[in-house]
């Protein structure tokens, strides 16, 4: 397991390489979400003022 | 050759349906290759005789610089056919798919820098690569604020379209900087006059990566634009009987 996670002594920038892109396609998916999240209660907000009286 | 799911595809309740049915599709293969890419690249493929452990990069590196290259030649054809035929759903995908080719266009370069540290004892060099590509994270950027630039969405649309109408000469000049010009950037290493220059222990990983990256721009994009859809449609009646309001 050492031996792995020391990937032949490159260990300082082939990790942080994988969670870069890990992070960044985290991220990808919680903006995707988040977009699509705040389009509905924008979109459910105002059909509601419209039935408002 | 039958053009109606093109034209269906204009449509924004159609386009936001579709959109919702398509993505689990693209999200649930995307996470099974990826995985399998992973196992690949990280414990199967053996260690390469030049660069050891640390060409393991390559198997993030490579897929995140495709997409970059990817997601701004689709912006550039979705804002072209946004020009010609004004269609808003083309606009809607090229605004959905900036910030992920950005963020993957950032990834390219950061992991690049990485792997250039152990390889070639520097973070950065004005290699024509590098440069190219970090020209290309300013042509994402200033896509997305010049769409923030403008309140009429429609101009935005318009505007951000002409730039990645033009911004897309800048794809090709990537992709052939390693051989047009003298760089330290290793050369083509997947295809080299048709042949893989890689053995299939090696090869495989990354294709899977390749594929998997894609699928997972599909499945992102597909729900960006449905909130794209929906910040456009908001008043419309679909969107009510489609949010059971």
């Amino acid at each position: 397991m050492m031996r792995f996670l020391d990937m032949g002594g490159y260990y300082p920038w082939v990790w942080p390489a994988y969670a870069v892109t890990l992070g960044v396609m985290g991220l990808n998916i919680y903006w995707a979400m988040r977009l699509r999240e705040r389009a509905r209660r924008a979109a459910l907000r105002r059909l509601q003022t419209q039935e408002e009286p | 050759m039958t053009w109606t799911w093109f034209h269906r595809l204009a449509s924004p309740p159609h386009l936001y349906r579709t959109a919702g049915r398509l993505t689990p599709w693209f999200a649930w293969p995307a996470a099974l290759l990826i995985i399998a890419g992973l196992i690949g690249g990280l414990w199967l493929a053996p260690p390469d005789y030049q660069q050891g452990d640390a060409y393991r990069i390559m198997y993030v590196h490579a897929p995140s610089a495709w997409l970059s290259l990817m997601v701004y030649t689709i912006m550039a054809v979705a804002g072209a056919i946004g020009l010609i035929w004004r269609m808003k759903a083309a606009h809607a995908l090229a605004a959905a798919a900036a910030p992920i080719g950005a963020s993957f266009t950032l990834a390219t370069l950061v992991t690049g820098s990485l792997w250039g540290k152990p390889m070639w004892g520097t973070y950065w060099q004005w290699d024509p690569r590098l440069t190219s590509e970090l020209l290309l994270f300013f042509l994402y950027l200033g896509y997305m604020g010049l769409r923030a630039a403008f309140e009429d969405l429609q101009r935005a649309d318009r505007v951000s379209a002409v730039l990645a109408v033009v911004g897309v000469i800048n794809v090709p000049i990537i992709h052939y900087s390693v051989v047009w010009w003298n760089s330290l950037h290793q050369g083509p290493s997947v295809m080299y006059l048709g042949k893989p220059t890689m053995p299939p222990s090696m090869l495989v990983p990354l294709l899977l990566m390749f594929l998997g990256f894609t699928l997972f721009f599909g499945a992102v994009v597909l729900v960006r634009l449905q909130g794209e859809v929906l910040n456009r449609e908001r008043a419309a009646h679909w969107v009510e009987e489609e949010l059971g309001a």
